[in-house]
């Protein structure tokens, strides 16, 4: 930048042409354009003479330019063909589609995968190897298009031990909808997967039959369930180094989930950072080991779930025009959270509260918890942030049940001066004192302690500990139970719940978890988060769970 | 921050990145996507730098591959483009320094693919200026790169980032591995040459300003 002064050179006259130039340096040069004929021309000049290289012919690669550099690729170990050779068979949308492609044609590659060798140690023994009548073409036809998925797969009971060790559950379908049954069966199968097939022992072969046969049967909802542990078991084999895979195939059928399993945490440690790995190797004892390995991964979980969320609230988050997520986007709805808050988390948002200062003793959160969700509450109302509050007020919702409380005049159990008088003095004594202290005052806590004490105890819990009965709840949940739930319930759901009355906490925490029940998919007022539960899971929830 | 979460950061604005955390990943579809998504953009560049399309298809290709081998060592910095373009950068400047050392011998009379400065027909050299008004546009497109071939390589990869991929002066500093200020003294110059080499073209759409000298010096 020149001196205060002097007239600005051609560095800045440039830059201030391509608006690089900020406060006094572009005024500067304004002031110089404004009163300087010869600086305007040399401006001009700079202009015009960029302007002209638009007329720079503009070069577009050959048609070949990305198949002849993908296939310039040296060969990897695995010697994948190049995506530019992926059969039709197992062209689909999603990465992780994708990627099953690839290990797809792994298995077409053979012998030189040690997938080939695969084919032969899934094959039942030679005394089985009989072929069996002629071969049905259609089917198999539609076999080929799943090929690729049953890679190191005998049977659907395999696939479902996969399914029950949680190795391979599915990822959040971000990139779109979930492939619909049979997504893989009507594509035309390459001549290469067919000689594949036919390449296989005739058990081999048999098997798979079968394994499809068997897959095709299943109900729809259940292929969509299994459909990504197949996937991802199939893109994990593919890239395990040969050894290990050939070690996978070897197991026998019943071991394999275990094998699986074993290797899947072998290599999660392998792939722990190093401070991680040297705090491992430095623990004392399994138990150690386990409650570390175990916090870890509840970390990991948590993250993962934290980015299934953000994936399915992507357009609110990075969309060009923010939205407000569900339920912020609906009337009234921020209002009801916010009473939500309130009224069952029992904290104030709006109220400060003083460094060191405690929180209410009725208030249902940690202090930190607190903080944490009146900094996203903030956000929310200032920035409009409003899915980091929503995440918040969930994950504060699952961590703090709560349970109805009864007709206003109704002392609710919040410490020992509240408890009924017949209860026996040894139920109390042996509370935790860290535990009673934590729960003291807060609804509904206090009393499923002493409840729990209670069972241990083997003394019935008194009814007067809290609302077990229609009537007995609070004027909000008694309409949402006669009118709304009860009505709507099924004969059996009914008589179950009839049978708890009387009994607390489990006729309250029955007529909850039938609400949230998908058929019924109910909030409760007063207790449970406005709005359907289904739609708080699916916009904020974790990995849904297995049913 | 963690650089775990600056890469997570990072992976979350910018497509490229999350598609080359894949490749990283090994992953072959995402590379051959990430070919596909960069080609013309690096093939165009790169025909600015050299001139030919034929060479600007290997030098493009080279990066693509230089990509892939150093996949592993690849970590979320800043716009993937930004770290497309060095590598780019690299090798564009060595390959103009290395023409530079060898003659300009052309491969045959009159090939379609050069427009270079080794092309055998030089539009530029001992040129009169023609008449501005009938300049035709292939003979204003010669001596255009005419012009961009008599900037210093520097110049040349300087003034295509920021023409042709609208590239800020602090994004080319980075992928110059130059000073900010580096860059805007290096364009400066650039362009003043620019317009000295073309400024018989400059004023073909219409008459200069009545206040134009009529001998415009260099600076």
């Amino acid at each position: 930048m020149p001196e205060p002064g002097e007239p600005p050179g051609d560095d800045d006259l440039t830059a201030y042409l391509d608006g690089e130039l900020e406060g006094a340096a572009a005024r500067a040069v304004e002031a110089q354009l404004a009163n300087d004929a010869a600086a305007r021309r040399r401006a001009e000049g700079l202009k015009k003479a960029f302007d002209l290289l638009d007329y720079l012919p503009k070069a577009e690669p050959s048609a070949d330019f990305a198949t002849r550099t993908v296939t310039s690729l040296q060969p990897a170990p695995a010697a994948r063909p190049t995506p530019a050779e992926t059969p039709a068979v197992t062209r689909a949308e999603s990465p992780r589609r994708r990627a099953l492609a690839l290990a797809g044609w792994a298995v077409a590659a053979g012998v030189a995968l040690g997938v080939g060798a695969a084919a032969r140690l899934l094959s039942p023994p030679a005394a089985g190897r009989a072929e069996v009548g002629p071969e049905d073409q259609a089917n198999d036809y539609r076999l080929l298009g799943r090929l690729s998925l049953y890679v190191g797969v005998e049977d659907l009971d395999f696939v479902k031990a996969l399914d029950a060790t949680d190795l391979f559950e599915p990822e959040m379908a971000a990139e779109g909808p979930p492939a619909p049954p049979d997504a893989d069966a009507g594509a035309a199968p390459s001549d290469k997967l067919n000689e594949l097939f036919r390449g296989y022992p005739a058990a081999r072969r048999q098997q798979l039959r079968k394994l499809d046969q068997d897959w095709h049967d299943l109900p729809a909802a259940e292929q969509a369930r299994l459909r990504p542990v197949l996937e991802n078991y199939a893109v994990w084999l593919d890239r395990l180094p040969d050894g290990e895979r050939r070690e996978v195939l070897a197991s026998p059928a019943a071991a394999r989930p275990g094998a699986v399993a074993q290797l899947v945490q072998k290599r999660w440690r392998e792939g722990l950072p190093k401070s991680a790995r040297d705090k491992l190797a430095g623990t004392v004892g399994a138990d150690e080991r386990l409650e570390l390995v175990r916090e870890w991964k509840a970390g990991e979980r948590a993250r993962r779930d934290e980015w299934h969320a953000a994936r399915r609230q992507w357009p609110t988050l990075f969309g060009q025009d923010r939205q407000a997520p569900w339920p912020f986007s609906e009337p009234g709805m921020a209002a009801r959270i916010d009473e939500y808050v309130r009224a069952v988390l029992k904290v104030d948002l709006a109220t400060p509260l003083a460094p060191r200062a405690d929180l209410p003793a009725a208030a249902r959160l940690t202090r930190a918890e607190f903080v944490n969700l009146r900094a996203a509450h903030e956000s929310a109302t200032k920035d409009r942030n409003w899915f980091v509050y929503g995440v918040a007020v969930y994950r504060l919702a699952q961590q703090h049940p709560y349970l109805p409380e009864p007709q206003p005049g109704k002392p609710t159990v919040v410490g020992a001066a509240t408890l009924p008088a017949d209860l026996p003095p040894r139920v109390l004594r042996t509370l935790p004192k860290g535990v009673e202290g934590a729960a003291r005052g807060k609804w509904p806590e206090f009393a499923l302690e002493v409840a729990r004490r209670c069972v241990a105890e083997r003394v019935a819990v008194p009814e007067a500990f809290g609302p077990c009965r229609p009537a007995d709840f609070c004027e909000p949940v008694r309409e949402f139970a006669t009118a709304v739930l009860l009505p709507r319930l099924t004969d059996a759901e009914r008589d179950a719940l009839k049978k708890l009355e009387g009994k607390w906490p489990d006729y309250p925490l029955k007529l909850v978890a039938l609400a949230r029940l998908p058929k019924y998919d109910l909030a409760v007022p007063t207790v449970t988060l406005p709005g359907a539960p289904s739609l708080w899971a699916k916009f904020y929830g974790s990995t849904p769970p297995k049913e | 921050m963690a650089t775990g979460q600056t890469s997570a950061l990072m992976a979350l604005r910018d497509p490229d990145i999350r598609l080359m955390l894949r490749v990283r990943a090994d992953d072959r579809e995402a590379f051959a996507e990430l070919v596909g998504s960069y080609q013309h953009r690096l093939v165009g560049v790169m025909h600015h730098l050299v001139g030919r399309r034929d060479e600007a298809e290997d030098l493009a290709q080279e990066v693509f591959l230089r990509v892939y081998r150093n996949r592993h060592k690849y970590t979320p910095r800043a716009k993937f483009a930004t770290w497309l373009f060095t590598i780019a950068n690299n090798l564009a400047l060595n390959a103009i320094r290395d023409r530079k050392r060898r003659p300009a011998v052309p491969l045959e009379v009159g090939d379609p693919a050069a427009s270079g400065p080794w092309q055998a027909h030089d539009a530029g050299a001992n040129r009169d200026p023609p008449p501005p008004h009938k300049v035709q546009q292939d003979e204003l497109a010669a001596v255009v790169r005419q012009a961009l071939d008599e900037l210093n390589e520097r110049q040349r990869v300087a003034v295509v980032l920021n023409k042709f991929e609208d590239m800020g002066y602090a994004e080319i500093a980075e992928v110059m591995g130059l000073t900010t200020k580096a860059v805007k003294s290096l364009l400066s110059r650039a362009r003043s040459k620019l317009r000295l080499s073309l400024q018989a073209y400059i004023y073909m759409d219409g008459p200069p300003p009545d206040d134009a000298p009529p001998d415009d010096k260099p600076d």
